[in-house]
């Protein structure tokens, strides 16, 4: 089964938010009608690309001997450039633009990864093994995309189906890249000043302008002030005695990313106050360090340090999207100030905007800079403050006609409401896949129709039971009670579903409404993994395309008028991350994409004024362009995964950009962490669930933030094992980099429920802390 | 081939009286390093040719005006970066070509200095640096240390040079001497003569502690200048996407040549960054301890122009370099926007200890921010009281 999951996993599997579908449709590959006419065609060297996808599109059919034919010759072809590519290397290319610039590497290495399977298919395990060991001793830099969103190292593919061929299982060992020795941090130096009175050691000029800047003019006295490892002081951490003792015993060793994941905190602190990262990057790696070391108020001064010297300064993500380190480094000292309430302080007025910072090149960005300023909070005073009551502030309008729609107060909040009563989005993904099931080899069932047990009921929704003890089986205490149940009582309220490819058991969602209370927001995909709109994966859905447009549009009127009677629908949500670009091009043409999208909110309108439609976008990239370009779109709904401390500027910026509501319709942090127990990385798993929940919650209509916040959908309700390719184990490894606990997103372990051992999947559920956290946040 | 068999035969005579003459230092008041070809008290050979070997030409029994006795080494450095390092220069080891792999060297404890003699053909030929003892830790035997000095402006009259060893472990020195120069310090080359190199025991010379340079304290005021106290040579990221000419003639803002770099960004290796650390000695990263007291600074400053202004510095820097002899600070402006003109920056040191840099001055920048790569020039670069 393993062979063929890596066929499948790169090229035809697309899963979004726990659904799958197998584009295999999408990807074939044929030549257009224009080619087919030319009557003297150039013959062309074919690309890399094309000779990969074609090759696992041949594996894929078990054609073995077009598998051969189009895999060699793409070794044929390349192998000499993928040599170089890999000997130009000194590392694993780190995010989307270094691995894309070795293309020649990674599909030559994937061509041989796709023989090596295929020969195993054939059981010429020998042949096979020569091959994986050849990718592993000449190709370890190679990385190959997976669609659904990650590129996966093909040298350590090839280590663990070796392993897998030899011994059966897939664990291989990971290299530890930092220090791992357990070490507490001293300072040596905190500084004479726990807030910097920034007006002694310099001058703000054009404060609120995108000619800010912060002249210092008594570098000596701020340096004693900030003290070790904040900006401009760089030589207290020279003078700490961990100092030489880390160089020495070498526990600097290793790429400066991983110490932020290092229990060594004194070689992390050192390594990063000395890195030779930019400054806004290096300032806040160190300060994540203090406040790991629980040096608060170091900290919150290094990251406010960012704020006033480096307000503009950027990083990128792992897919290549900017990243602002100032605006960032604000939501942290929001989020500290406000878990550490003893400190007595609260952040005034900063703000930094970065003007053209929602598209992807850094080069035209202009940072509008606001430090602001730490304000004294009299913790009693704020406690007796008296929140205007709803009413007093008066309605603006109303968006929607119907049962649902949204209202917007005289004070420019906004809420959801349903039946006219307020309704806070209490969401979560709910794909209860059994354990050893996967879409990479065909073996998923349709949850809302699986009935394992054979007693007429399905099985995840009304069968599933708690294993309160964690032994892995049921004991006599332990009944079912089914999903929808503990859904209900954990406090959701809402999931989140696609008309497409799973058939929808309306049945089933009805009973899950009038029985639990909980609603759906339905969306369709909107032509983003090529799925709707006709196109095939290579190139994918083109917004500018009329024909494909109007097979997107059919697709989403089908929608419409299939469920909009359906008593369970909440909105509805138009595509999934679609500006990231993957087999449709919104990344290249936004403006198109989101014209296109308020083209198809106006059918749905014209079909349905009972519901309001969203759109679910990537984070914040092209936010601007979708509020110039969506007035029909009735709010904005994104994944996003920032970290433990919230969604930071996002609220207001989709209040400055579009005027709308907003929701995320994705986040979450997986309860696995490498070097930490069960125990410990569930409670990392609920603190990063309690503070995104926080967030939102403060930015709730008339809770004293943004006040256009609606909710959120968790991601997800259960573990799913098939994820990370091997569907009977549940897989530890992690898939991209991220702001989680560990450093890595670990795919199997994004549940606020856990499968045990799988042996009972899909009945026995093991609730971790977060879902308490929601139980008692929810209800 | 005469001439081959000749020094073949030579050096099969050298190597028993070297060899013989292994072990502790004698208690003598001298210990020599060369003399004459085939001296019978030579204890090094010049055999460890480094950088550009193919630049140099080394004429062993030069009896063009020697120093004392009847010949000594004539050096012809032709800068034309044979092996594309832009620097080059000579060991003298024993025995021939041991870096540390092969027991051989001489305890010379008791000894405190080292003297030679040495000319240029015209004068103003620059030697970057000369070294006593190899840095090479890694290897199987090591020497127990390794002190440089330099730049050196050479005269075109004989002058001694001397290096203070007082308190340094000489237990094991397997280097006895040793120069390097750069391309950018001669770019038409240059010839120089060295003479008499010998350990001496002076019982009276103190150990040299670092002392304050006086400001102003240069990084770079023109080509091949002795005031360049730092070398360009620690490349950074995408360090193909580089072209440095540390010669430029278009329109230097102070004396004939300024700094011309060339950032293609076309991310070589993939980094999508590059830079330049400006070091001491060349290529020295932390590991060798070395590096000056600029404790006297309270600013760094620079002229720079971008060739058609607004191309994009992420950092100016000054110290941060990190290893087992790191600088004691660090201090950076940037990012910065150049402007088509000449225009000063500061890099303010108020605060700062800079009691010990080895990176005297970096820039960096990236691709993201110059898609179309940057060409840019710096000139007049130094510390200031």
């Amino acid at each position: 089964m393993g062979i063929i999951k890596r066929t499948l996993k790169s090229a035809m599997t697309i899963i979004i938010m726990g659904t799958v579908l197998c584009a295999w449709l999408s990807f074939s590959i044929e030549p257009s009608p224009c080619f087919a006419a030319q009557s003297a065609p150039v013959v062309e060297k074919s690309s890399t690309g094309d000779l990969t996808a074609k090759a696992w599109t041949a594996h894929g059919s078990n054609d073995i001997e077009a598998t051969h034919k189009y895999t060699q010759e793409c070794i044929d072809l390349y192998k000499d450039k993928a040599g170089e590519e890999q000997a130009s290397l000194t590392s694993l290319p780190k995010n989307k633009k270094e691995i894309e610039a070795v293309q020649a590497l990674n599909d030559v290495a994937t061509c041989y990864f796709i023989q090596a399977e295929s020969l195993l298919r054939q059981e010429k395990i020998d042949a096979a093994k020569k091959i994986l060991q050849l990718i592993i001793d000449k190709y370890s830099f190679a990385q190959s995309w997976d669609a659904r969103g990650w590129f996966w190292s093909i040298e350590l593919a090839a280590q663990q189906t070796l392993k897998k061929i030899e011994s059966g299982t897939i664990e291989v060992a990971v290299k530890l890249r930092a220090s791992q020795l357990v070490t507490k941090l001293a300072l040596f130096d905190a500084g004479t000043e726990d807030v910097v009175n920034y007006e002694k050691y310099g001058e703000f000029k054009g404060v609120g302008t995108k000619d800010y800047k912060y002249i210092i003019t008594g570098q000596e006295g701020l340096i004693k002030a900030v003290g070790e490892g904040v900006y401009p002081n760089n030589s207290a951490v020279r003078r700490n005695p961990i100092f030489k003792q880390v160089i020495r015993e070498k526990r600097l060793e290793g790429d400066v990313w991983e110490f932020l994941y290092s229990p060594d905190l004194q070689a992390a602190f050192v390594k990063w106050t000395t890195s030779n990262e930019p400054q806004g990057i290096r300032l806040y790696g160190t300060a994540q360090i203090l406040e790991k070391a629980g040096f608060i108020s170091q900290a919150i001064k290094c990251y406010y340090s960012i704020v006033v010297h480096f307000p503009g300064s950027y990083g990128w993500t792992y897919w290549h999207t900017p990243w602002y380190v100032g605006q960032a480094a604000i939501a942290k000292i929001n989020f500290l100030l406000k878990r550490n309430p003893q400190l007595g302080y609260k952040l005034q007025g900063a703000k930094i905007d970065i003007i053209n910072g929602f598209d992807n090149d850094i080069s035209n960005d202009v940072a509008v800079t606001n430090p602001g300023k730490f304000i004294k909070v009299d913790l009693a005073q704020e406690a007796a403050k008296v929140k205007p009551p709803v009413g007093s502030v008066g309605i603006k309008r109303k968006v929607g006609s119907g049962k649902v729609y949204l209202v917007q107060y005289n004070n420019d909040h906004w809420q959801l409401m349903v039946e006219d009563k307020p309704y806070i989005i209490k969401g979560i993904t709910y794909a209860p896949t059994k354990t050893g099931q996967s879409p990479d080899d065909g073996t998923l069932r349709n949850w809302m129709e699986e009935d394992l047990n054979k007693n007429g009921k399905i099985d995840g929704p009304y069968d599933a039971f708690v294993d309160k003890n964690r032994n892995n089986v049921q004991d006599a205490d332990e009944l079912f009670i089914g999903d929808f149940k503990l859904m209900q009582d954990m406090g959701v309220n809402t999931i989140r579903l696609y008309h497409h490819p799973l058939k929808i058991n309306k049945e089933l969602l009805r009973d899950m409404y009038k029985t639990y209370g909980i609603r759906v927001i339905l969306g369709d995909f909107l032509g983003k993994y090529a799925i709707g709109s006709g196109a095939a994966w290579n190139p994918g859905t083109d917004y500018n395309n009329p024909e494909q447009k109007k097979k997107m549009l059919e697709s989403v009127t089908q929608m419409v008028n299939e469920f909009k009677d359906e008593p369970y629908i909440l909105f509805w949500l138009l595509g999934n991350e679609n500006v990231y670009g993957y087999a449709c091009n919104a990344d290249k043409y936004p403006e198109a994409y989101f014209k296109f999208a308020n083209e198809a909110a106006k059918i749905i309108k014209s079909i349905d004024p009972e519901h309001p439609v969203a759109i679910s976008s990537g984070d914040i990239l092209f936010l601007d362009k979708f509020g110039q370009n969506a007035p029909d779109i009735d709010i904005f709904g994104t994944n996003a995964y920032r970290g433990e401390h919230g969604f930071g500027s996002f609220w207001r910026q989709v209040k400055e950009q579009t005027g709308k509501p907003a929701f995320i319709t994705e986040f979450g942090c997986p309860a696995y962490v490498e070097g930490k127990s069960i125990d410990e990385a569930e409670e990392f798993q609920a603190q990063y669930h309690l503070g995104s929940w926080e967030d939102i919650q403060d930015n709730l209509a008339f809770s004293g933030g943004q006040g256009n916040a609606l909710g959120a959908v968790i991601f997800e309700w259960l573990d799913e094992w098939w994820k990370a390719y091997e569907p009977a184990i549940h897989d530890t490894k992690g898939l991209w980099a991220g702001p989680f606990p560990d450093g890595y997103m670990h795919e199997e372990w994004l549940g606020v429920a856990g499968q045990g051992d799988g042996k009972e999947s899909p009945f026995l559920r093991q609730l971790r802390k977060a879902y308490y956290i929601y139980q008692r946040k929810w209800r | 081939m005469k001439k081959l068999c000749v020094v073949l035969l030579a050096l099969s005579l050298a190597v028993p009286a070297i060899t013989w003459a292994e072990g502790k230092a004698a208690n003598s008041k001298e210990f020599v390093v060369y003399l004459d070809k085939n001296a019978k008290d030579n204890h090094y050979i010049p055999s460890g040719w480094i950088g550009d070997y193919g630049d140099i030409k080394m004429i062993d029994q030069s009896a063009e005006n020697p120093h004392t006795g009847t010949t000594s080494i004539q050096f012809v450095y032709s800068a034309k970066k044979s092996q594309g390092q832009g620097w080059a220069g000579v060991y003298w080891q024993n025995p021939a070509s041991n870096w540390g792999g092969k027991k051989g060297g001489f305890d010379l404890t008791g000894m405190t200095k080292l003297t030679f003699w040495a000319r240029g053909a015209k004068g103003g030929e620059v030697l970057q640096k000369v070294i006593v003892g190899m840095s090479n830790k890694d290897k199987t035997y090591p020497d127990t240390a390794s002190v440089e000095m330099g730049p050196l402006e050479l005269t075109s009259t004989w002058k001694q040079y001397t290096v203070n060893l007082a308190g340094k472990d000489l237990s094991y020195i397997n280097g006895g001497f040793g120069w390097t120069t750069t391309a950018d310090l001669n770019p038409e080359g240059a010839t120089f003569y060295i003479d008499d190199i010998k350990f001496e025991a002076d019982p009276d010379l103190k150990p040299e502690g670092k002392k304050q340079e006086a400001m102003p304290f240069y990084i770079y005021v023109d080509r091949s200048t002795a005031g360049n106290h730092f070398i360009p040579s620690g490349y950074m990221g995408d360090f193909g996407d580089i072209k440095y000419n540390g010669a430029s003639k278009e329109d230097a803002y102070l004396g004939d040549t300024c700094i011309k770099i060339i950032y293609s960004g076309k991310a070589a290796q993939g980094a999508r960054w590059a830079g330049i650390f400006w070091q001491n000695p060349a290529n020295n990263w932390g590991s060798v301890d070395a590096g000056f007291d600029l404790s006297l600074a309270t600013k760094l400053t620079f002229w720079a122009r971008g060739a058609v202004g607004g191309e994009r510095i992420e950092e100016f820097k000054v110290g941060g370099i990190m290893g087992e002899f790191s600088d004691s600070d660090s201090a950076t402006i940037g990012p910065v926007l150049l402007n088509k003109e000449w225009t000063q920056y500061t890099i303010d040191l108020r605060g700062k200890d800079m009691s010990y840099i080895i990176g005297g001055f970096a820039w960096s920048t990236n691709v993201d921010n110059n898609p179309e790569g940057a060409t840019f020039y710096l000139d007049e670069i130094k510390f200031e009281k």
